[in-house]
C-alpha cells in the first residue's frame, strides 16, 4: 500500500542551524505512529514541518490529502487556546472551515464529549487545570475532523491520572496519529511503530516492542536513564 | 490622565470622538495592509504585554512609585500607528473593565495617550536619534507624556470644567515630573531590547 | 496566582447577568451620555437615579462593597482633577450648574462621574467580556480593535503572572534594590517572550485555517422584548428625571 505521507530527505534549518537533516520515512493510512526523543531532537519542528507550517528543503508528499486535512495540537496549551472561551477555541477550527452554525455547535459538542469535558463551552482557558487545557487543546482539533493528527507531547506536565486519560482518547482517534513524546510508558501503550529522532536525525525506526526493549539504544539517545538511577547514592550517605 | 465621564462638554467630546476615529480607523486600514494576518496575533499579545506592564508598578524616589504608559515605546519598536492601535485597544479595555476612564471620554483619551503621545514620541526620536541614540529615546517618552498632559488640559479647558490658565500649568508640570519615569523605563527597555535582538529595533517602521 | 482581578462577578446568575449583552450596553451607554449632556444636574436627580441603580445593584447579585472599592480606586483620581474646578469659578461655564458657583461645578462633576463609574462596574460585573466582545463585533467595531481586545483578556493573566514571577526573583537577585533599570530589564525580557508567543499562536492559527479575520459564532438576538425593556428604560430615566 502507498503512504499517505512520504517524507523524503527533509532538512530544516535556522539561522543556519541544521534542526532536521535528512530525514525520510513514510506514514501509512491510519497508522498510529510513536515519535519519541530527547528535549531539543527536533521532535515539534518534525511536526510543524510534517503540515507544512515552515519552511523546509527536500520533499513531503500528500497522498490523497491536503494541508488542511492535517490537524496539530501543540505542546502548549496556551498556543493552542488563544480565543476568550472554550467554545470559541473549539469553535475557531469548524469556522474556519466554513461549516454553518448548527454544524459548528454539533461539532463542539461532539469534540468536548470525546475528551470528556462536556458542558465546559462557557469555561475560559484561563480558569481551566492544565490537564483540562490539554484536552480542550486536543478537542480544537478534534471538531476539524482531519484525517492526521500530530500530537506534540500531549502529557508532558501532567499528573499519571490525567496522563492515562489522555492516553485513552488518543485511542478513540479514528485516522493517521502521530504522537511526539518523552512519556515511553504512553507510548509503549499506544503505537506498535516509534521512530526515534536525536540531534535532528532518525536514529531508529521500527517496532515499539523492539525498540523500547533496546536499553542501550534508549540510554544513549538521552530517553532512559541508566539503570544506576536505582542506586545513586542510596545508603552511602 | 484617564479623563472619566462628566468632565468633557458634549462638544469636546464628539469631535474627539470623530478626531480619534478617523485616525485609529486610517491606522487599522494601514497596519492590516503592511503586518496582513499576523496583524491579529502579534499585536493582540503586544496589546497584552502592555496591560501587564501598566498594572506592575516601579519605584521611584522618595518612596513614590510610578507606572509605564507605553505609547512611545511601542512607536519607537513597532511605528506610531502600531502604537495607536494598541493603545486604543488597551484604553477601551481599560474603560469598560475598570471604569479607568469613561466611555463619553474615551475618544479624548484616545487622542491625548493614543494618537498625541506615540506620535510625539516617534517624530521626536527620529529627530533626536542622529544626535543622541539614549536622549533621543528619553527625550521622545518624556516629551510624549507632557504633550498629551497638555492636550488633557486644553479639552478640559475648551470644556469649562477647569480654565486653561490654571489647567495648563498644573497639568504640564505634574506631568513633567512623571514623564521622568516614563522617559527612564522606555529608556531602559529600549536599551535591553536594543542588545539582546537588534533587529527589532531596527526594522520598525508603520 | 489569583485570577480574579478582572470581571470577578459576571459569573453569577441573576435577573440583570441573563439580560441580552448588546441590551445591557447600549442601555449603559446612553445612561452614561444622558447623565453627562444633561444641561443641569441638581441633588434630586442624583439621589434618585443613584437609588435606581442602587436598585439594579441589588437586583444583580453583585456585592455592594464590590462597587464601594472600585469606586475609590477611581475617586482620588475625579476628586483631583474636580478639585480645581472647587479652587476656581470659571468664567464661561458650559454648563451653568444650579447658581453656577464652583462648589456647584464641582459637585455636578463628582455627581456625573459617580453615577457613569457605577454604570459601567455594573455593566462589566454583570456581563461576561467575551460576550462584550462579540457584542462588539455585531456593533462594526473594526475586526482587528475586537480580536486585540480579546487577546488582551486571554494573556493578559499570563503575562501578569510572569511579571509577579519575575518580580520575586528580581527582587531577590538585586538584595531587595529594585529600581527602574531592575524594573525594565525584566519588562523587556517578558516582551520579548510575548513577541515570541505571538509567532506561534500565529502558526496556531494558521494551521487551523486561520486567514486574517477571527470568526465567532454569535446566536444573542435583540428581539421584541429587548426592544421593549429598553423602551422601558428610557421611560423610566426620563420620569426620574422629570420629578
Amino acid at each position: 500500500m502507498e503512504n499517505l505521507i512520504e517524507v523524503t530527505d527533509l532538512v530544516v534549518e535556522y539561522d543556519d542551524r541544521r534542526v532536521l537533516d535528512a530525514i525520510s520515512f513514510g506514514v501509512k493510512a491510519n497508522e498510529m505512529v510513536g515519535l519519541i526523543g530527547p528535549n531539543g531532537a527536533g521532535k515539534t519542528t518534525l511536526l510543524m514541518a510534517l503540515r507544512k507550517l515552515i519552511k523546509f528543503d527536500g520533499s513531503i508528499s500528500y497522498n490523497g490529502i491536503s494541508e488542511a486535512d492535517i490537524g496539530i495540537v501543540f505542546q502548549n496549551p496556551d498556543i493552542q487556546l488563544f480565543m476568550p472561551t472554550v467554545f470559541d477555541d473549539v469553535a475557531f477550527g469548524p469556522m474556519n472551515q466554513g461549516l454553518n452554525a448548527s454544524e459548528v455547535q454539533r461539532r463542539v459538542e461532539e469534540a468536548l464529549a470525546r475528551v470528556g469535558l462536556s458542558g465546559f463551552e462557557r469555561r475560559q482557558p484561563h480558569h481551566l487545570s492544565e490537564g483540562e487545557k490539554k484536552k480542550v487543546a486536543i478537542a480544537t482539533v478534534l471538531s476539524m475532523k482531519p484525517s492526521v493528527y500530530l500530537l506534540d507531547e500531549p502529557t508532558t506536565g501532567l499528573d499519571p491520572l490525567s496522563r492515562f486519560e489522555i492516553g485513552k482518547i488518543i485511542c478513540d482517534i479514528k485516522g493517521t496519529v502521530i504522537v511526539a513524546s518523552h512519556d515511553l510508558d504512553l507510548v509503549a501503550g499506544l503505537v506498535d511503530r516509534v521512530i526515534v529522532l536525536n540531534g535532528g536525525k532518525i536514529v531508529a525506526d521500527g517496532y515499539v516492542d523492539e525498540i523500547l526493549a533496546d536499553k542501550e539504544l534508549l540510554v544513549r539517545n538521552r530517553l532512559l536513564p541508566p539503570d544506576d538511577i536505582k542506586s545513586l547514592c542510596r545508603s552511602s550517605r | 490622565m484617564h479623563i472619566p465621564d462628566g468632565f468633557l462638554s458634549v462638544p469636546v467630546a464628539t469631535s474627539t470622538y470623530a478626531i480619534s476615529g478617523a485616525w485609529v480607523g486610517y491606522s487599522i486600514k494601514k497596519v492590516q495592509e503592511k503586518v496582513g494576518e499576523k496583524a491579529v496575533p502579534a499585536m493582540g499579545v503586544l496589546a497584552a504585554f502592555v496591560f501587564a506592564a501598566q498594572m506592575i508598578n516601579f519605584p521611584v524616589a522618595g518612596g513614590t512609585s510610578g507606572h509605564l504608559v507605553g505609547g512611545t515605546l511601542l512607536a519607537i519598536l513597532f511605528g506610531p500607528m502600531v502604537a495607536s492601535v494598541i493603545m486604543t485597544a488597551i484604553l477601551i479595555a481599560q474603560a469598560l473593565l475598570f471604569a479607568d476612564g469613561g466611555i463619553t471620554a474615551l475618544g479624548a483619551n484616545i487622542l491625548n495617550m493614543g494618537i498625541v503621545a506615540p506620535l510625539t514620541g516617534y517624530f521626536v526620536y527620529k529627530f533626536i536619534k542622529k544626535w543622541h541614540y539614549g536622549a533621543a529615546v528619553f527625550i521622545a517618552s518624556w516629551l510624549s507624556i507632557v504633550v498629551s498632559a497638555m492636550f488633557c488640559a486644553v479639552e478640559l479647558a475648551l470644556s469649562g470644567t477647569i480654565p486653561l490658565r490654571i489647567a495648563l500649568p498644573a497639568m504640564t508640570s505634574i506631568h513633567a515630573i512623571i514623564g521622568i519615569g516614563e522617559g527612564l523605563i522606555t529608556y531602559f527597555v529600549v536599551v535591553a531590547i536594543k542588545k539582546m535582538t537588534p533587529s527589532i529595533v531596527e526594522e520598525a517602521g508603520i | 496566582m489569583k485570577h480574579h482581578f478582572i470581571d470577578r462577578y459576571s459569573g453569577l446568575n441573576s435577573l440583570i447577568h441573563r439580560q441580552n449583552t448588546k441590551l445591557k450596553l447600549l442601555i449603559a451607554i446612553g445612561f452614561i451620555v444622558f447623565v453627562i449632556s444633561l444641561p443641569r444636574i441638581d441633588i434630586q436627580d442624583f439621589v434618585l437615579f443613584q437609588i435606581f441603580l442602587l436598585v439594579l445593584i441589588l437586583l444583580s447579585k453583585v456585592p455592594v462593597m464590590h462597587f464601594v472599592k472600585n469606586y475609590l480606586v477611581l475617586l482620588p483620581f475625579i476628586l483631583l482633577a474636580g478639585l480645581s474646578t472647587l479652587l476656581s469659578v470659571p468664567r464661561t461655564a458650559y454648563r451653568p450648574i444650579l447658581n453656577g458657583t464652583g462648589l456647584h461645578s464641582f459637585l455636578a462633576l463628582l455627581a456625573r462621574s459617580t453615577l457613569s463609574v457605577e454604570t459601567i462596574i455594573l455593566l462589566v460585573s454583570t456581563t461576561r467580556f467575551d460576550d462584550i466582545l462579540k457584542a462588539l463585533r455585531d456593533f462594526r467595531v473594526p475586526s482587528l480593535l475586537v480580536s486585540i481586545l480579546s487577546f488582551i483578556y486571554r494573556y493578559i493573566f499570563l503575562i501578569v503572572d510572569e511579571f509577579l514571577r519575575t518580580r520575586i526573583a528580581a527582587v531577590t537577585r538585586s538584595n531587595g534594590r529594585f529600581g527602574p533599570r531592575t524594573w525594565a530589564q525584566m519588562a523587556s525580557n517578558i516582551l520579548l517572550r510575548s513577541i515570541e508567543r505571538g509567532e506561534m499562536i500565529y502558526i496556531s492559527m494558521k494551521a487551523r485555517g486561520f486567514h486574517g479575520e477571527v470568526k465567532t459564532l454569535r446566536e444573542e438576538v435583540f428581539g421584541a422584548k429587548e426592544w421593549f425593556i429598553m423602551a422601558a428604560f428610557a421611560a423610566t430615566i426620563w420620569l426620574l428625571w422629570k420629578i
